[in-house]
C-alpha cells in the first residue's frame, strides 16, 4: 500500500510530529497544539468522508488545514488572552513559512528520529527524568520544579539546556552517519 | 551551518514561552534576513516535534522509572498502538463505517490512556473507556463518553455503551448488564447482552457467563445471558471456544468450538441446544449508529421544550423581581433614596462653580467630537474602515433574517452551513475592522498635534469637574445620598433573598438549566463518532445555545 492509497487519516497521523512541531512551536503549549491537531484531524476526516477531486500534494494540503485551524485557534485564543505573551504576527509569519516550505529538510525525517532515540538514551539519569515529567507527562516548569525540588527558572534552563545538547548531538550523528 | 549564540538562546527560549513580544520581533527579523537562522529553526522545530512523539509514545522514561509492571504493559501496548494497525483488516470489510475516523479516535484515546495511566494510580490500570453512550444510565448517572474502566465491576442500569479496551477489543454492552473486569482478557458477564470484536492481537479474550466459559480465538461474537442462567453463545465470524462447566458434576467440563454462523443455547441446569446465530440479537455498530440517531433527535426535541420552559421561567424570574422591586414595603427606602439624591443633585444644580466647570467640560467635548469626526472624515483609511463597517452592520440583519427562514422552513444542512460560515465570516471581519479601526482614531488622536491638544484639555476639564464633585461643601449631601442609596439595595436585597416564589422559580429555572446541560453531555456522548465527522455546524447551533445558557 503505497502512501496515497492509504485513508487521508491514516496518511494525516504518519506526519503527526511534523505537524505537532509547528503548532508547539507557535503555541507553545501541549494541550492547545493537541487541540489543534485534534481540529485539522477533523476536517481531514471529513475530506475522507465526501472525497472531491483527488490531492496532488497530500503533505502540502494537510499543512494548510493544520495552518488554519492553528490561525483559527489563536484569533480566538487573543480573544481570551492567553497567559503566555501572545505571539507576535511577524514570528508566526516567519515560523509558518519555514514550516511550509518543504526545502529546509535536508535529512529523511525516519534517520533525524534514529539520531535522537540515540542520543536519548545516552542521556543522564537526571536530564531524562525532566524530559520525561516535560514531554510525557507535559508538567509545566513549575510542576516540574516542585518534584525535582529546584526552582522555576532552573528548570526552565535545564530544559533548554537539554534541548541544545539533544540538538547539537543529533546534529552530530547526522553529520558523521553522513 | 552556524548562528551566534545570542540567536540560538532566543529559538530556545522560545520553544519555552519565554520571549517577551520585542524579542518575538527581534527574532523574527533575525528569521528573515538569514536563512541559517531559518534553517536552525526548522531543525529546533522537528527536535521539539519528534521528543513531543517520543513522549507520548512513552519512550523518554528510564526503565526504573516506570513504577509497575500493569503501567508498563499499558504504556508500551499503547506505545505500538496495536489497535490502529489491526483496525484496517478487522473493520475493512464489516465495520465499513469510516475506519479512518475510528482509527483517530483510537489513536487519539491511547494518547490519551498512556497520559492518564501516569496520572490515576499506576496499580489500578485503566483497561478501556467508553467511546459511545446512547442513553446509558449507572445507578441514576448518565455514563459519560470517557467514563474509565478498571478492574471491577461495570455495571449498565439501561441504555447501550461501547467500549474501546486497551488491548483493542470493542465491546457494545447493552443494559440492564453486570460486566465484571478481572484483567484485560478476563471478564464475568454475570448479567445482559455482550457484543465483542476482538483484533488478532487480543487473541485470547475470555468471557465467562454463568455456566460457560467462551474464549476467543480472533473474532466477532456475541453473549447473552440472562438472571435466570440461560445464556447464548452466537458468533457472527471467526471461531470460538466455548467451555461448559457442568453445575451437577463440578470436575467434567466440556469444550467445543463454535464457528461462525453458529449459536448455543445453553439452560441453567445442562439443556444445550444448538441454534443458528441471530445477528440480529445483538446490537452492532450500524444498530448503535441508528439507535444514537433515533435517541439523539428525541434528546432535540426535549431540549427544544426544555428551552422554552428556561425562556419561561427566565420571564416569571423577570416579573416576580419587578414585583418585589416595586413592593410597598420598600417604597420608603425609595423614597428617601429618591429625595436624598434630588438633595444632591439640587445642591449641584445651585452650585455656580460646578455649574461653570461641567458647562466647560461640555464645550470641548463637543470640539474634540467635532474634530476627531472630520479628521476621521479626512483620512482616506479610516473613511474607507468608517463606510466597510456601515455596510458590515447593514449586512448582519439581513443574514439573520435568511438566517431565521432557513431554519423555519428546516432548510437544507448544506445551505445552512454555508450561512453559517458566512454570517460567522461577517462577524469576524467586523471584529477585526472595528478593532482595526480603534487603532487608527487612537493613532490620529495621538499624532494629529491639534487634536491632541484638544483631549488634553478635555481630560483637564474632566479633573476639574472632579475636583469641584469632591469638594467638602457636598460632603453631607452626598454621604446622605450614599447612605439612603445603601439602605435601599440592602432592603430589595433582602427582599429578594426572602422571597420564597423567587427561590422556588429559582430553583425549578435551576433544575432546567442541569438537565439542559445533562442533555447536551448525552447528545455528545451519543454522537460521540459524529461529533468529529460532523462539521462544526451543528456543534455551532449547540455552542449558540450554551453561550444564550451564561
Amino acid at each position: 500500500m503505497t502512501e496515497s492509497d492509504m485513508p487521508l487519516i491514516k496518511q494525516f497521523l504518519r506526519h503527526q510530529s511534523e505537524f505537532m512541531a509547528y503548532l508547539m512551536a507557535i503555541t507553545r503549549d501541549f494541550e492547545a497544539s493537541e487541540e489543534i491537531f485534534q481540529n485539522a484531524a477533523v476536517v481531514v476526516m471529513e475530506r475522507s468522508i465526501e472525497p472531491n477531486e483527488p490531492l496532488r500534494d497530500f503533505r502540502a494540503w494537510a499543512k494548510e488545514v493544520v495552518r488554519r485551524q492553528a490561525f483559527a485557534y489563536l484569533q480566538a485564543a487573543e480573544r481570551k488572552r492567553a497567559k503566555t505573551v501572545a505571539m507576535q504576527p511577524e514570528l508566526l509569519d516567519q515560523i509558518t513559512s519555514v514550516f511550509l516550505d518543504a526545502n529546509h529538510q535536508t535529512v529523511p525525517f525516519e534517520q533525524e528520529s534514529l539520531a535522537l532515540r540515540m542520543c536519548i538514551s545516552e542521556m543522564e539519569a537526571r536530564q531524562r527524568q525532566v524530559l520525561e515529567l516535560r514531554y510525557s507527562q507535559q508538567k509545566s516548569f513549575a510542576q516540574i520544579a516542585d518534584i525535582v525540588n529546584k526552582t522555576e527558572a532552573a528548570v526552565q534552563r535545564s530544559v533548554s539546556r537539554i534541548r541544545k545538547r539533544l540538538y547539537d548531538c543529533v546534529q552530530m550523528k547526522l553529520s558523521t552517519s553522513g | 551551518m552556524s548562528i551566534d549564540a545570542k540567536t540560538e538562546r532566543l529559538i530556545l527560549d522560545h520553544f519555552d514561552g519565554q520571549l517577551t513580544a520585542d524579542q518575538q520581533v527581534e527574532l523574527a527579523h533575525r528569521m528573515a534576513s538569514d536563512p541559517a537562522v531559518r534553517q536552525v529553526f526548522a531543525r529546533y522545530m522537528r527536535l521539539e516535534g519528534t521528543t513531543y512523539e517520543f513522549g507520548a509514545a512513552g519512550l523518554l522514561a528510564e526503565p526504573q522509572l516506570l513504577v509497575s509492571s500493569a503501567a508498563d504493559d499499558a504504556a508500551h501496548s499503547n506505545q505500538v498502538m496495536p489497535a490502529v494497525r489491526s483496525s484496517s483488516s478487522v473493520f475493512r470489510s464489516k465495520w465499513i463505517w469510516t475506519a479512518a475516523s475510528l482509527a483517530a479516535l483510537i489513536l487519539l484515546s491511547s494518547l490519551w490512556w498512556l497520559r492518564r495511566s501516569w496520572e490515576v494510580e499506576t496499580s489500578q490500570p485503566i483497561l478501556g473507556s467508553v467511546v459511545r453512550s446512547i442513553g446509558a444510565v449507572q445507578q441514576d448517572q448518565p455514563i459519560a463518553l470517557g467514563h474509565e474502566l478498571t478492574t471491577g465491576l461495570f455495571s449498565v442500569d439501561s441504555g447501550i455503551v461501547e467500549l474501546e479496551m486497551a488491548n483493542g477489543v470493542e465491546v457494545i454492552l447493552e443494559g440492564p448488564a453486570r460486566w465484571e473486569l478481572l484483567s484485560a482478557d478476563r471478564t464475568i458477564l454475570h448479567s445482559g447482552r455482550l457484543r465483542s470484536n476482538v483484533p488478532p492481537a487480543a487473541y485470547g479474550f475470555t468471557v465467562e457467563a454463568n455456566s460457560v466459559r467462551v474464549v476467543d480465538l480472533g473474532t466477532e461474537f456475541g453473549i447473552d445471558a440472562d438472571t435466570e442462567g440461560l445464556t447464548e453463545v452466537h458468533v457472527f465470524d471467526g471461531e470460538v471456544e466455548v467451555e461448559e462447566r457442568s453445575t451437577t458434576k463440578p470436575v467434567s467440563a466440556t469444550r467445543r468450538l463454535l464457528s461462525a454462523g453458529e449459536a448455543m443455547r445453553m439452560e441453567p441446569f445442562g439443556g444445550v441446544q444448538n441454534i443458528p446465530a441471530d445477528r440480529n440479537a445483538f446490537v452492532d455498530q450500524e444498530g448503535m449508529e441508528r439507535r444514537a440517531v433515533s435517541f439523539v433527535t428525541q434528546l432535540r426535541q426535549d431540549t427544544q421544550e426544555l428551552i422554552r420552559r428556561r425562556q419561561d421561567f427566565e420571564r416569571q424570574i423577570a416579573e416576580r423581581e419587578r414585583s418585589v422591586r416595586t413592593s410597598k414595603s420598600l417604597q420608603r427606602f425609595r423614597r428617601q433614596a429618591n429625595a436624598a439624591r434630588e438633595k444632591l443633585n439640587a445642591a449641584l444644580a445651585s452650585d455656580s462653580a460646578y455649574q461653570h466647570a461641567v458647562r466647560q467640560r461640555d464645550k470641548v467635548k463637543a470640539e474634540f467630537e467635532q474634530k476627531i469626526h472630520a479628521a476621521l472624515q479626512n483620512d482616506p483609511k479610516t473613511a474607507t474602515q468608517l463606510r466597510e463597517l456601515d455596510e458590515l452592520a447593514a449586512q448582519l440583519p439581513a443574514f439573520k433574517k435568511e438566517w431565521n427562514q432557513l431554519q423555519k422552513s428546516r432548510g437544507d444542512v448544506a445551505e445552512k452551513r454555508k450561512l453559517q460560515r458566512q454570517m460567522r465570516d461577517a462577524q469576524r471581519r467586523k471584529v477585526q475592522l472595528a478593532k482595526a479601526f480603534r487603532n487608527e482614531r487612537n493613532r490620529i488622536r495621538n499624532q494629529n498635534p491639534e487634536i491632541q491638544k484638544v483631549w488634553k484639555r478635555l481630560g483637564k476639564a474632566n479633573r476639574h469637574c472632579d475636583e469641584v464633585l469632591s469638594h467638602k461643601r457636598f460632603d453631607a449631601v452626598r454621604k446622605e445620598a450614599n447612605r439612603r442609596r445603601l439602605q435601599f439595595t440592602k432592603n430589595l436585597k433582602q427582599q429578594m433573598q426572602s422571597d420564597k416564589s423567587l427561590a422556588t422559580l429559582r430553583q425549578q429555572h435551576q433544575a432546567v438549566l442541569e438537565k439542559l446541560k445533562e442533555n447536551r453531555q448525552l447528545v455528545q456522548a451519543a454522537r460521540a463518532l459524529d461529533r468529529m465527522v460532523e462539521t462544526d455546524a451543528q456543534q455551532t447551533e449547540w455552542d449558540l445555545e450554551a453561550d444564550k445558557e451564561i
